[in-house]
């Protein structure tokens, strides 16, 4: 009882410091399937995980984008999660790759950490991602002047869940 | 004696770990608000205790007027956004009520906004004193 009692404790310290480990860890492949994991699925049992899903390490500060072709009479829905060490906020925008148009942007939607919407004319859109950074310093405020900031160090995983279906039917 | 406290002390550092996991592993966690000690807004007999909440179009369009959960404080007013791709609304009601402008909106099947959101809840109570709901910022997703 007492062999059975110590192994259980060395097992449940050791998978505490793997798990640990694990979370602190960024030269393996961390952010991997991090959205699937992470992020929470639409409650709509409609809609389907799309394969333009990922996920990525981002330090803070960083801007990183992804291109997504959506469809006419599809409903997209683009939702994001993100490691807390990132802060609790961070900014995305949905721009059309042709025009540069920006056709969403959280800052004006209270931050709101997903977006879901009706396509009524297929083109092509860039999904851009910006983690806030944590220094204040971060722009000159002429040309000429010449700044030093200190680079933010801190990193962790964002992950982009898209789930897509067809737009339901209203009325006869 | 020396070998309990040894095994405490194991115990406590792994849970103490795996809880640093668990604590580090996501972020958008939702409250759920007490019904009997917030004051929560009630929009077609249900009261709002979450900061979304699905909803049907038509049982949005066809509420009646907006109530509070607390006796005594009333909804004078309130701001209606959405975002569509592309496009973008802010609509404001002076009663508790959708407006007809915000009704047309929510049914508009050509921009068929996915969800609204209802913001700056003006409450007041019986002696005119205003009152901040518990829930700024509604987000109402449509099921349909």
């Amino acid at each position: 009882m007492k062999v059975f009692k110590q192994l259980f404790t060395v097992g449940f310290v050791l998978m505490s410091l793997v798990s640990f480990s694990q979370a602190n860890d960024y030269k393996v492949r961390k952010c991997f399937g991090y959205q699937r994991d992470s992020c929470k699925v639409s409650q709509n049992i409609y809609y389907k995980v799309h394969d333009a899903s990922r996920s990525a390490l981002f330090l803070k500060g960083q801007t990183s984008k992804t291109v997504l072709t959506i469809y006419n009479g599809r409903d997209y829905r683009v939702s994001l999660c993100w490691a807390p060490v990132l802060g609790n906020r961070i900014l995305f925008k949905i721009i059309d790759n042709e025009t540069d148009n920006v056709l969403y942007d959280n800052a004006n939607d209270e931050f709101s950490y997903d977006f879901e919407f009706t396509v009524a004319q297929s083109r092509e859109i860039e999904i851009q991602v910006t983690i806030p950074g944590s220094s204040d310093l971060t722009q000159a405020t002429n040309e000429d002047e010449l700044i030093f900031v200190e680079k933010d160090k801190e990193m962790g995983c964002v992950g982009v869940l898209i789930e897509h279906m067809i737009t339901p039917t209203k009325g006869f | 004696m020396h070998h309990s406290i040894k095994y405490f002390c194991l115990v406590l550092i792994a849970a103490l770990l795996f809880i640093s996991k668990m604590s580090i592993s996501q972020v958008n966690e939702t409250r759920i608000y007490d019904i009997f000690q917030d004051t929560l807004l009630i929009i077609n007999g249900k009261a709002i205790d979450s900061e979304r909440i699905l909803m049907k179009r038509l049982q949005v369009v066809e509420a009646d007027t907006f109530e509070v959960n607390q006796k005594g404080i009333k909804v004078l007013g309130f701001t209606m956004t959405a975002f569509a791709l592309g496009r973008s609304i802010e609509l404001i009601s002076q009663k508790p009520i959708f407006s007809k402008e915000m009704k047309d909106e929510i049914l508009n099947k050509q921009t068929n906004f996915k969800f609204i959101s209802i913001k700056n809840i003006n409450l007041q109570t019986k002696d005119g004193r205003a009152v901040n709901p518990s829930l700024e910022t509604i987000k109402i997703i449509f099921g349909n």
